[in-house]
């Protein structure tokens, strides 16, 4: 078989597992890896139980890929793994919670950039902590990973417009503090 | 549009910049313009953070695959279509075979009919089976096609 391209759409790369190429699996997982190791992280709040999330869902997703049926997108197919093995997983960690202080070498930010961001972190642990954890986790998929509404739906099971008013009402929040910080500049 | 309203259209805004009339409000307006752009800065600052220290996991679960049991289809869409191929040839080359020859010589041309009825029939199930377990695949295929033009 010819090796894939960097620019191989996911489904081509699937195609190419399902014949049998295992090490084509290695592309998703480069590609996705990020969103399931921070996911894992707000599940885990520690790097190596991070790392060993990421393992379980990428095992699961490779071992289970047969079932993707492209209804989805894959990061959304991944997405739902994550979610489930999260929520399913029994943790000392305590309840899902946004990033507040990232593991050494990440970027650096100003100290304004920074304490916006710690603004930011604050309001949406708010905004979470008000939430039974299942939903708690749409936040950080709306605000953080950038999802649509319809796939985190696809991805938790909720309806569009539960996840909707949950984010509806964080925004509110985050606003208003983002606005009480400006105002008092 | 008022400020209020502009307000109101900020929780409820999905994507990360300001469209129509709400842009146009925030030209001329510097405290809703202001806003917005520390809203936006604040979600994109919040998006940023990569967990830069933590290790690329490709290694880790590549060295995993070979352990686990491999994804396949049921039947893959190539040994499908070899199958098709296959049935196809062996269509075309049993009215060659000698037996065929001395079948249809003992029973004459009414012999013929039921044959035919018998390969129609497996062609008919074999395509019907592999459109049902192919669909998503094909559907795919189809749409790449579609897409390509
Ligand atoms: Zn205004």
């Amino acid at each position: 078989m010819s090796p894939l391209g960097p620019e191989a759409t996911d489904t081509e790369i699937i195609e190419r597992v399902l014949d049998g190429d295992r090490d084509a699996f290695a592309q998703l997982v480069r590609r996705y890896q990020r969103r399931v190791l921070r996911l894992g992280y707000g599940f885990c709040k520690d790097s190596d139980a991070a790392e060993d999330f990421a393992q379980d869902v990428f095992v699961k997703a490779y071992v289970g890929l047969a079932g993707f049926k492209g209804r989805s997108s894959f990061s959304t197919w991944l997405t739902r793994i994550a979610y489930n093995t999260g929520i399913n997983a029994k943790r000392k960690a305590g309840r899902y919670e946004p990033l507040e202080s990232e593991p050494q070498d990440v970027k650096n930010f100003s100290p304004e950039e920074e304490h916006i961001r710690m603004e930011t972190v604050a309001s949406l642990k708010r905004a979470m902590a008000a939430l039974p954890e299942k939903y708690a986790v749409c936040l950080d998929l709306y605000f953080r990973e950038g999802m649509k509404y319809g796939d985190i739906s696809d991805a938790t099971g909720f309806p569009v417009n539960t996840i909707k008013s949950h984010v509806f009402r964080a925004k509110h929040e985050l606003r208003l503090a983002l606005g009480a910080e400006g105002d008092g500049l | 549009m008022t400020c209020t309203q502009f307000d109101m259209l900020m929780d409820t805004q999905d994507i990360p910049s300001l469209s129509g009339d709400m842009a146009a409000h925030a030209d001329s307006c510097p405290s809703c313009a202001a806003q917005a752009a520390a809203y936006f800065a604040a979600l994109a600052l919040y998006r940023l953070p990569e967990l830069a220290s933590s290790r690329d996991l490709t290694p880790r679960i590549s060295a995993l695959l070979p352990f686990l049991p491999a994804p396949r289809r049921l039947v893959a869409m190539r040994d499908w279509l070899a199958a098709g191929v296959l049935l196809l040839i062996s269509m075309v080359l049993v009215p060659l075979l000698a037996e065929f020859r001395l079948l249809n010589a003992s029973y004459g041309n009414g012999y013929t009919v039921p044959m035919a009825l018998v390969l129609g029939i497996s062609v008919t199930i074999y395509a019907g089976i592999f459109i049902v377990s192919h669909q998503e695949q094909l559907a795919r295929l189809l749409r790449n096609t579609l897409s390509a033009r």
